[in-house]
């Protein structure tokens, strides 16, 4: 026979859920937010009718709940931190697409150099986002002029083997006369900037250090960017219909998928033997 | 502080219901199509004025917009229209309007200059455009977009001239051909 006064009784679902948010962790805090952010800004991109699918954003909130699990119960947050995450919650009102950007900005600039390994993970994710989301783009228009005919160059040295073509600018002519011009839009650097955060979504949630081993995989994945990027303009430049096929047709969902794929592919190998760290 | 952090949980929670509420109702405006450099196409400005300027005739493969006639110059002054965003290289227009035979005059926001201020005139844009998504207000051409004139090197294109050009094209916007 069990005295029933002896068994301490699990607290059930709802009294657990009140004793959370009469007294909210830091991290269920910062749970909210993040999920703020993604529900607001990242989930409806799925449904858009226009765009592709974010896989690699998702990848990076992925790590972000990672991270956000290695929290616990600790307390991490400062007072300012609180001020800042109201301010930030405020602004994803707005029903502007790249508000998260914005908000993901401000909190990833707050917590980057955090002394915490996982502030600063949640900090250095949050930039990344926001970069992907917002400042990358600025960051091409910055370097556009420069980098485009450097790109257009890296194409025309496998045309100039196979066939007469001929390079002016960011220009490529083909024998025939039809010329195709590598815009910013045909730059690398976007999916540059994406395997850029894949590379620390898998850092983050491996719980990696920054090594040279590291930093090789993320070359190697560049590299493999600019690679692929090239061989798609080439596709374009070498006839009409593959134009159409690898720019306006299903040629660009190939390449994408191949790009995500190669990425995983180095970052999984590349990172294989990594330490992970014995701190949280 | 447990106050301070239950009143953020409720804010941030209620944000999410908020911010959703709000993108719903976005969603039903209805849709704002960004003005666009369509008059640039249009045939029947050929002959009539543009700013100092007449128009001689539309470019033959619609690749650039106008080509102008001054009293200045004996030859043709050749304006396109171009995104902001989507801005071609110095190359390219290298490539179609040497700098041996072409002056390039680039008009933005009103003002002239030698070289395309590509940075300065995407973060004015950028400025606008979230100003524009905060008070919902439409943009205008004249944030999107900017003017390129190439003259002849041999004549000089005064920059007056230009931005007058570019004010009469930018008022035709939103008109309509018949």
């Amino acid at each position: 026979m069990i005295e029933a006064s002896g068994i301490r009784a699990r607290p059930p679902v709802v009294a657990r859920f009140l004793e959370a948010i009469g007294d909210p962790s830091d991290r269920l805090l910062l749970a909210a937010f993040f999920l703020s952010v993604f529900s607001l800004d990242y989930l409806p991109q799925v449904f858009a009718a226009t765009g592709s699918f974010p896989t690699t954003e998702f990848i990076g909130f992925a790590a972000i709940a990672i991270v956000l699990q290695r929290l616990g119960a600790d307390r991490l947050l400062r007072r300012w931190d609180y001020i800042a995450l109201f301010v930030a919650s405020a602004v994803l009102l707005h029903p502007w697409r790249h508000t998260g950007g914005l908000a993901l900005t401000g909190v990833g600039l707050l917590f980057c150099l955090r002394k915490d390994r996982r502030l600063a993970a949640l900090g250095q994710l949050s930039l990344a986002l926001a970069v992907l989301d917002i400042w990358g783009q600025m960051e091409l228009t910055a370097i556009e002029a420069k980098l485009v005919p450097i790109e257009a160059w890296l194409a025309y040295i496998p045309l100039s083997l196979l066939d007469s073509f001929a390079l002016l600018g960011n220009s490529i002519f083909h024998p025939d006369g039809r010329e195709v011009s590598v815009e910013g839009s045909c730059s690398a650097f976007r999916n540059m900037l994406a395997v850029a955060l894949l590379w620390l979504s898998f850092m983050k949630i491996r719980n990696l250090e920054y090594s040279l081993r590291s930093l090789g995989a993320l070359a190697a994945g560049l590299v493999m960017v600019v690679l692929v990027n090239t061989l798609r303009i080439d596709l374009c430049a070498w006839s009409a219909e593959n134009f159409q096929y690898w720019h306006e047709g299903p040629g660009v969902g190939v390449l994408s998928m191949t790009m995500l794929v190669l990425a995983l592919a180095i970052f999984y190998v590349g990172l294989a033997g990594a330490d992970d760290r014995s701190a949280p | 502080m447990t106050a301070a952090r239950s009143l953020l949980l409720a804010w941030i929670v209620t944000g999410i219901a908020i911010g959703a509420y709000l993108r719903v109702a976005a969603s039903g405006e209805a849709p704002r199509t960004p003005p666009r450099l369509d008059f640039l196409e249009r045939a029947d400005l050929v002959a009539k004025s543009l700013g100092p300027f007449k128009v001689e005739r539309k470019d033959a493969d619609d690749r650039f917009g106008f080509w102008l006639r001054s009293p200045q110059c004996d030859e043709a002054i050749v304006v396109s229209g171009d995104y902001v965003e989507h801005a071609p290289s110095e190359q390219t227009i290298a490539a179609h309007f040497p700098a041996a035979a072409w002056r390039t005059l680039y008009v933005h926001d009103g003002r002239a200059s030698q070289d395309f201020p590509r940075l300065s005139a995407y973060l004015r844009l950028v400025a606008r455009r979230f100003a524009a998504q905060l008070t919902r207000a439409p943009l205008s051409v004249s944030d999107l977009a900017f003017f390129t004139f190439h003259t002849p090197a041999h004549c000089l294109l005064e920059a007056d001239s230009a931005v007058a050009a570019s004010q009469a094209l930018l008022d035709l916007s939103g008109v309509r051909s018949e």
